[in-house]
């Protein structure tokens, strides 16, 4: 019944995208039809999906500094009642600045290829994904360490057997965030200056006013955040059984 | 008498950094001797689990000092004190087994050795066809029994539990404390059992150590003179309630202070 209501729901919106421009009631320079978008997708199919790899590259790079290394600072962090204290503060200081700000000097530092983009969108990740893995810790309850301490578990002992595993949701949260703001700075990076790349297409496609076109990247950006959506979704449930807390 | 196994000499307890804060413990002597059931009860915050948590080492005293077969305690010494808390507090990705084997794999022992130690002890609380079950697919009690095997897997000579019944309904409770008296009757452990029920307390020790309120002090001593083993109809005997009361009057007492 749910599953029948939110097909019902996709196919609205997809119907809506299609017919209104159509039917004059939104310019087609603003949102071309649907179907205008698909065939600018399945006429020139080898320089979108030729600016994949490029931009799947950045993203996997990213991705890797952002996430894994934004949830084992933050699991560090969390350990610390002194780093909590201290370098906490600071990162969430610069969590408030616009990091798009930093682009143009890392395009200076790393030039206009992958390097670049890396940079951008693994910087732009690292601080929320590290605030939301140090989150997770911070909730967990306190028995468990107690407990494990009860019975002579060292410090590390500690983090390995039970605020790791214990902290594992919120890790999967974590990854979530990050994974979703490295697509975004990717993108967005690549739009602001690049000589390749999906991003780069899109605007391309913009200056040359040609709606279809960006709309057509646009498309592939959706379907790039579903696999991410879908991937986490799998990923969430293997890892259930933990939350099955009691 | 038999030698004391625990004892705590002099022992005060102030919380807060370098003691200036609130006093949990004031000069306590206490002497459990090897294989005695002493349970501990007192008013709401009169410092019963801090007294507990001096034991496990988990907390240093401000004062005085505290010693487990000679040796004094200065942090967690999990080979000779199990301790029991009052929730299970299982780590929830561990089956049962693995639960009661966690304090040998912090140890380094070999997994086959730590799983053939932990069946025993499962078998003994009688889990015994509960050993791959997820602590989440157990009941209050039998999450209880996980923690009390895995409190006995390292053989300790003392066996603490804090207020371990507390959160179980109370004939699940009755029952765990029938279990406990078997298990302790098969061990023969020193037992440490802090709780609010006096009842549990009588029926269940040896011996009752009555603290008052904060900060708590020994304020009686009391021996459970009841034959063993214990049954459900000494509840209701004359030498049982005249226990009960004597305990009972310190509390009131405590309460219009």
């Amino acid at each position: 019944m749910i599953r029948a209501g939110q097909a019902a729901l996709y196919l609205a919106i997809l119907a809506a995208w299609e017919i209104l421009p159509r039917a004059g009631l939104v310019p087609r320079l603003f949102v071309p039809p649907l179907s205008e978008a698909l065939g600018v997708l399945a006429a020139e199919w080898r320089e979108y999906f030729g600016s994949l790899p490029t931009t799947v590259g950045e993203i996997l790079a990213a991705y890797a500094i952002a996430c894994v290394g934004g949830i084992f600072a933050g699991q560090l962090i969390a350990a610390s009642p002194v780093a909590l204290r201290t370098i906490l503060p600071l990162i969430r200081g610069a969590y408030a600045v616009p990091l798009v700000v930093l682009y143009p000097v890392m395009m200076v530092w790393f030039g206009l290829g992958p390097e670049s983009k890396i940079a951008f969108a693994a910087v732009y990740a690292f601080i929320p994904t590290m605030l939301t893995a140090v989150a997770g810790v911070a909730a967990l309850s306190p028995a468990l360490g107690e407990t494990a301490r009860a019975y002579g578990a060292t410090r590390l002992q500690q983090i390995l057997y039970v605020t790791v595993p214990a902290s594992l949701p919120s890790s999967v949260a974590a990854l979530r965030l990050g994974g979703a703001l490295v697509i975004v700075g990717v993108i967005v990076a690549e739009m602001l200056g690049a000589a390749e790349g999906l991003g780069f297409l899109i605007t391309r496609q913009r200056t040359m006013l040609n709606s279809p076109g960006v709309y057509a990247g646009i498309i592939l950006v959706l379907a790039m955040t579903g696999v991410h959506e879908l991937l986490l979704r799998r990923l969430e449930r293997r890892v259930a059984a933990f939350r099955d807390a009691e | 008498m038999t030698r004391a196994l625990v004892s705590l000499r002099g022992v005060s307890h102030r919380f807060g950094t370098d003691g200036a804060g609130l006093v949990a413990l004031a000069d306590v002597d206490l002497e459990v001797p090897d294989g005695q059931f002493v349970a501990v009860v007192g008013p709401s915050g009169c410092g019963k689990s801090t007294l507990l948590s001096l034991v496990a080492g988990l907390r240093q005293p401000s004062d005085g000092g505290v010693w487990c077969d000679g040796e004094r305690i200065t942090a967690p010494m999990p080979r000779k004190v199990g301790m029991v808390f009052q929730e299970a507090n299982l780590l929830p990705w561990l089956s049962a087994i693995d639960n009661v084997a966690f304090p040998l794999k912090l140890r380094g022992i070999p997994k086959a050795e730590r799983r053939a130690g932990a069946a025993r002890m499962l078998t003994l609380t009688g889990l015994s066809g509960f050993e791959d079950k997820l602590p989440h697919q157990l009941s209050g009690g039998m999450k209880q029994r996980v923690a009390i095997a895995r409190g006995l897997v390292q053989d300790p000579a003392v066996l603490l539990m804090d207020e371990p019944f507390a959160s179980l309904d109370e004939q699940t409770r009755m029952l765990l404390g029938d279990e406990l008296l078997r298990i302790w009757a098969e061990t023969r452990k020193t037992v440490i059992f802090v709780t609010h029920s006096l009842n549990e307390a009588v029926y269940l020790a040896d011996r009752v150590i009555v603290l008052s309120p904060r900060p708590g002090r020994v304020v009686d001593d009391v021996t459970v003179a009841l034959p063993r083993p214990r049954s459900f109809a000494m509840t209701s005997t004359e030498r049982f309630g005249v226990v009960k009361d004597r305990i009972w009057q310190h509390i009131r007492n405590a309460a219009h202070a």
